[in-house]
């Protein structure tokens, strides 16, 4: 076991609670990190089972102070600016949705490459027909074509 | 969101009051990790009391929808977790009250910076261990941290170094938690692999073998290792900027606590 190796085991073991391997000096900064570690694992343990019946009436009047001064403030129960602008952001964000999807790697890619391929077409197929034409000028069936035509010119 | 449960063979925390499935991992109330069959448990828990904290998404819909009830749901973490933090950190005084009120103040001034990566409570837990790391830092500037003893020596001469007169253990505390205040802002190193603070509370909190640390880590034994090794370096890093020192050990008189 090399010299790094050694000097990992040994913080570790310090920080898992269990005496040193060899006769290391003492290190009280890992002593340290290792109870404030096990602190705050047990703060949030605690907190995970905090119920308010647990608090005293005292207690129950000071939290109370505090809402009331939330809401005064308008830190709580107050519509949030950025949730009406999600709605607006939803719509604008597919664009960018589509683009991560091409651009990622998973199975979605060929999906979404086949549908914005489609929807290109789509819009190509759309713009490259010709513009309506005058109903008058339509003309229905191949044998007459050439009668309407002359027609038409006879008119103008 | 985690539950209590009590079972057969103590009280036991788990994710999700819900039924669990069997390779789900147990936590013990002594704070030592089990892999236990849940079929037991699974009975209790449909007819036992659990206690459910709101999660991350349930809190960002309320705020984003204005709904005032987030107080009265989220409330006694909130507390709990403001004067743990404080308790951990050795401040504990008649400024608790003010303390979490403060906090309170920071996390629904700031949720919308709060992105769910970490846990509504881990998330919670730092923003007060910073409120309570700035007051510890007043202490320790104003010397409000001096042992009992010292109030005998206010005749002594001023040439007497300052560190003197601390109580090394609050500064050692000081500079510790900034090391871990440091460690949770950073994200991990690479996509779908751990937080190195993440890492650590796992390491503390069940002392896991080599193979279970790799399994934790979703890695190979070998690369658990080197994780291993990364994470020292980084803490010897920390505590250098932090403390003065590779290993967090504050230096007083020139030599070492």
């Amino acid at each position: 076991m090399n010299r790094d190796e050694e000097k990992t085991d040994d913080l570790f073991d310090r920080l898992a609670g269990k005496p040193p391997r060899n006769d290391a000096k003492p290190n009280p900064g890992a002593e340290v990190l290792r109870e404030a570690i096990q602190a705050q694992i047990e703060t949030m343990h605690a907190a995970e089972q905090a119920s308010s019946d647990d608090l005293t009436a005292e207690q129950k009047a000071q939290m109370d102070v505090i809402k009331h001064q939330l809401l005064e403030q308008g830190l709580i129960g107050v519509v949030s600016r950025s949730a009406t602008d999600a709605n607006s952001k939803q719509k604008t964000n597919w664009l960018q949705r589509l683009q991560a999807l091409i651009f990622g790697t998973g199975w979605e890619r060929p999906v979404a490459l086949a549908m914005s391929m489609l929807f290109v077409i789509a819009i190509g197929v759309q713009v490259g027909l010709p513009p309506d034409s005058d109903p008058d000028f339509i003309v229905r069936g191949g044998g007459g074509a050439r009668d309407n035509h002359i027609q038409s010119i006879e008119i103008f | 969101m985690w539950g209590e449960f009590q079972g057969d063979a103590g009280v036991f925390w788990c994710k999700k009051p819900k039924l669990l499935p069997h390779h789900w991992r147990l936590y013990t109330s002594n704070g030592y990790g089990k892999r236990q069959s849940t079929e037991s448990l699974n009975a209790n828990i449909t007819h036992g009391a659990a206690y459910t904290q709101m999660d991350a998404k349930e809190f960002l819909h309320k705020m984003h929808t204005g709904d005032a009830t987030v107080w009265d749901e989220l409330m006694p973490m909130l507390r709990r977790i403001a004067l743990g933090a404080c308790h951990d950190l050795g401040v504990r005084d008649e400024l608790k009250h003010d303390i979490v009120q403060d906090v309170a103040m920071r996390v629904f001034t700031h949720w919308q910076s709060y992105a769910a990566k970490s846990t509504l409570s881990t998330w919670i837990y730092s923003i007060a261990r910073n409120r309570c790391r700035d007051e510890l830092r007043k202490r320790v500037v104003r010397g409000d941290n001096r042992k009992p003893g010292d109030d005998s020596d206010d005749n002594m001469s001023d040439t007497v170094s300052l560190n003197q007169r601390h109580d090394p253990k609050l500064e050692l505390m000081l500079c510790v938690q900034q090391v871990l205040a440091e460690l949770e802002t950073q994200g991990p190193a690479r996509k779908n692999s751990r937080r190195m603070i993440e890492v650590l509370i796992y390491w503390v909190e069940h002392s896991p073998s080599s193979e279970e640390l790799a399994n934790f880590l979703n890695t190979s034994v070998q690369a658990a290792k080197q994780r291993k090794y990364e994470i020292r370096k980084h803490l010897e890093e920390l505590c250098r900027r932090f403390c003065g020192n590779d290993d967090c050990s504050l230096q007083f008189n020139g030599g070492p606590a």
